[in-house]
């Protein structure tokens, strides 16, 4: 008996010994064969995922900390293909909640999973968290009855959401709507892989705001889970945009444009001292979060913003950069006379004055108070080509500013030697036609006379925020292509002729300097009857410049002149500046200074 | 009869000791492999525990992320420009004209100052001047003790 027993535990003891072994065996067997290796990739898909990690896109803010440009939550809406027992309701249901078409998730989603195809189908994207919530209680909803009726009916299906997931994601978005949208451009978030800023600093600082997205093995392995790399969000962007101005300037710009019938308007607002844009309105405005109607909004090659895209030929107000020219160039003085007779010769081809009249002796302020063509022609001559054009290249015309915005645009202007340079252009670009610019070139050029000869290099940006750190963008001189005298002088000229002509620009309690311009418009047989570009340039307060201002209406309907339309427009957003800025009328803040 | 050698006899194990030998043998391998299981298995599952306590770290950070970037962009948009001139228009206020308005000297205000975001990027941080003495080991004080004192006498080897 006992030997018996012995036995038998013997037997059970190495038939135990014999199956191990035999699995040990097969251990190493499968170890060292052919296979291994790819049973090997398949246990590692099993162990870890890769994950791309997106960082979040930096804010850009205007100077004051107002958020411009943010993230918003969202989701991805997908399935699990293995889960899904009820292709009808996800596809009804998504139908009804995200206004899906039925046959195409019915479609998606009824594919029965097989191990060689991808297991999570994406369905949409960019879905609004109050959309996910619905889903979530008609999820839950699914649930409880399918719990209350498991115990009624076995095997039968119940109406659920198995398989479908929703993932968070975040999306671009801009609580400002349309204002100041010329200036931040748009991020085309819908490819996420492609996904990119196009225009204003969207475009400009793209690499910057997005950061560096960074891929990233994560374990399933618990034992083996480890920390997931910090990724840094993208960089953020403060402006030097003021949001309170720039929301004036817009709601003033589009009130002139409405009065004056005109087609579109550009009003851009500078500090002359730093170059810092403090507001630049354009119309149309695209609303950034809507970007994909970006062809309804700017039909056939309309720029996206006009201030920095569009060229044109600016008309009397370019007659500041001749005179500062002339001045600068020591031929020509404030007192120096010249008797107008209402036509002069150039190159062959008579030039005549705005009104085709004859104003008798002037003196250099009479012929920029009344926007003498036949003066200013006179005094290019005087200057002569080089030296005119020369100037003009100091002032940065015909160049791009590098304003840190995509999307500037520059047209060359033709020299003597160029192929349709005749010296008649001599005298029609001392007054601003055949010569073409943007307004930003504009301003740009003119601020060097409101900066005591000093030309600051234009730009939006003012700090960069990264790593928890801020960093200033300092302001840079891009030129002196006056000197402060020839400054100081000209604003005084043009201050004083402004009050001589009673001008629709003057500001109570603030002595400012300005030009107006009317500028006839090229087209296809030559300039256009009856259709006008008007500007004006103006900046104050006189003795301590803290703004400059450019406007343009483009083909005003209730009057072809720049006095007449874009004066009263200038007008009424340096009255609205003065209270943004504190500013405080000259007399008050000469006594403060006092004090 | 078979006569045992009574000294041979002496020396067995009485068969209920050797058993009771072998049984506390087996007891105690048996403890000590269950102790062993046991503390291999309590550390797996806490550092199984801890994995899964930072992926929910990790999910929860990026959820809060996500609700701290909404949460501002949300109360922008309750404050855009739009919808702070509408709220003042309800409550009755308007612009000012400018002969509305009275300026008077503040000793001291500078006006309104630039925002800052962030902190301006700090001074490059000034290194801590350690004594070698601090750092060394022993061998390496040995050996920079005798190149020194090499250099100090013109070597060893003249």
């Amino acid at each position: 008996m006992k030997q018996n027993s012995f036995l038998r535990f013997w037997f059970v003891g190495g038939l135990l010994s014999a199956v191990g072994l035999f699995i040990f065996f097969w251990m190493i067997r499968i170890n060292l064969s052919p296979q291994a290796e790819v049973f090997r990739k398949i246990g590692a898909t099993y162990e870890t995922y890769r994950k791309t990690i997106y960082p979040e896109r930096g804010n850009i803010y205007d100077r004051w900390g107002h958020l411009l440009a943010g993230n918003v939550e969202t989701y991805e809406i997908g399935v699990d293909l293995r889960f899904v027992s009820d292709p009808q309701t996800i596809a009804a249901t998504l139908a009804q909640v995200v206004g899906l078409d039925y046959n195409t998730v019915y479609d998606s989603v009824s594919e029965p999973w097989d191990s060689d195809l991808p297991r999570y189908v994406k369905l949409t994207d960019f879905v609004d968290p109050e959309k996910i919530d619905q889903l979530d209680s008609i999820e839950t909803q699914l649930n409880r009855q399918r719990e209350a009726a498991s115990s009624r009916r076995r095997n039968t299906v119940m109406p659920n959401l198995d398989g479908l997931i929703w993932t968070p994601m975040l999306k671009r978005s801009y609580p400002e709507h349309t204002l100041g949208s010329n200036i931040i451009g748009f991020y085309a978030y819908r490819e996420r892989e492609t996904a990119r800023g196009y225009f204003g600093v969207e475009e400009k600082y793209n690499q910057l705001l997005a950061g560096t997205p960074v891929e990233v093995e994560v374990a399933l392995d618990p034992y083996k889970m480890n920390e997931i790399p910090s990724v840094p969000p993208g960089a953020s962007l403060m402006l030097t945009i003021d949001r309170d101005i720039q929301a004036m300037t817009e709601r003033v710009l589009d009130k002139h444009i409405e009065s004056s019938g005109a087609k579109s308007g550009v009003a851009v607002v500078m500090d002359p001292e730093t170059g810092e844009i403090l507001a630049m309105a354009v119309t149309p405005r695209l609303d950034p979060n809507e970007y994909w109607k970006y062809s309804e909004v700017f039909p056939g090659i309309t720029a996206y913003n006009r201030a920095i895209g569009t060229t044109y030929e600016p008309g009397s107000v370019f007659k500041v950069l001749t005179m500062a020219a002339a001045l600068d160039a020591g031929v020509v003085q404030p007192s120096t006379p010249f008797l107008d007779t209402g036509v002069i010769m150039v190159g062959g081809v008579p030039i005549r004055n705005w009104d085709r009249g004859a104003w008798g002796p002037q003196d250099m302020i009479g012929c920029m108070q009344h926007s003498l063509n036949v003066c200013l022609a006179w005094v290019a001559t005087q200057l002569g080509p080089s030296k005119f054009y020369n100037y003009l290249n100091n002032f940065g015309i015909g160049h791009l500013t590098g304003v840190d915005l995509g999307g500037e645009a520059s047209q060359p202007f033709l020299v003597p030697g160029d192929n349709g340079w005749y010296e008649v252009n001599l005298g029609t670009n001392s007054f601003g036609q055949g010569i073409a610019a943007t307004p930003i070139q504009m301003i740009t050029a003119i601020s060097a006379v409101a900066n005591h000869g000093k030309m600051m290099a234009p730009h939006v940006l003012k700090a960069v925020i990264e790593n928890g750190e801020q960093y200033s963008n300092p302001p840079q001189i891009i030129g002196k292509p006056i000197s402060a005298e020839t400054a100081e002088t000209l604003t005084t000229m043009l201050a004083t002729s402004l009050e001589e002509e009673s001008s629709a620009a003057l500001v109570e309690g603030y002595r400012v300097a300005g030009k107006t311009g009317t500028a006839e418009i090229p087209g296809p047989g030559g300039y256009l009857d009856s259709a006008t570009n008007a500007s004006f340039v103006g900046w104050g307060p006189v003795d301590d410049p803290r703004f400059i201002v450019y406007v343009w209406l483009e083909q005003p309907q209730t009057s072809p002149w720049g006095s007449v339309v874009a004066a009263p427009l200038f007008k009424e957003i340096v009255e609205n500046l003065v209270i943004l800025m504190d500013l405080p009328p000259d007399s008050i803040r000469q006594g403060m200074a006092g004090q | 009869m078979t006569i045992r050698n009574p000294i041979h006899q002496a020396y067995r194990q009485a068969p209920w000791r050797r058993a009771t030998q072998a049984g506390v043998l087996f007891l105690i391998l048996a403890l000590l492999t269950a102790s062993i299981l046991w503390v291999m298995l309590t550390v797996t599952v806490q550092a199984a525990s801890a994995g899964l306590e930072i992926q929910s770290l990790e999910n929860e950070k990026e959820k809060l992320v996500r609700e701290i970037a909404s949460l501002r962009t949300n109360i922008a948009i309750q404050t855009s420009a739009e919808a702070m001139l509408e709220r003042a228009r309800n409550l009755g206020f308007r612009q000012a004209n400018p002969d509305e308005i009275t300026y008077v000297v503040i000793p001291g205000y500078t006006g309104k100052q630039p925002q800052i975001i962030a902190p301006p990027p700090s001074p490059p941080a000034q290194q801590v001047l350690i004594k070698p003495s601090y750092t060394q080991s022993l061998s390496e004080w040995l050996f920079q003790g005798i190149i020194r004192m090499s250099e100090q006498t013109g070597g060893f080897l003249q």
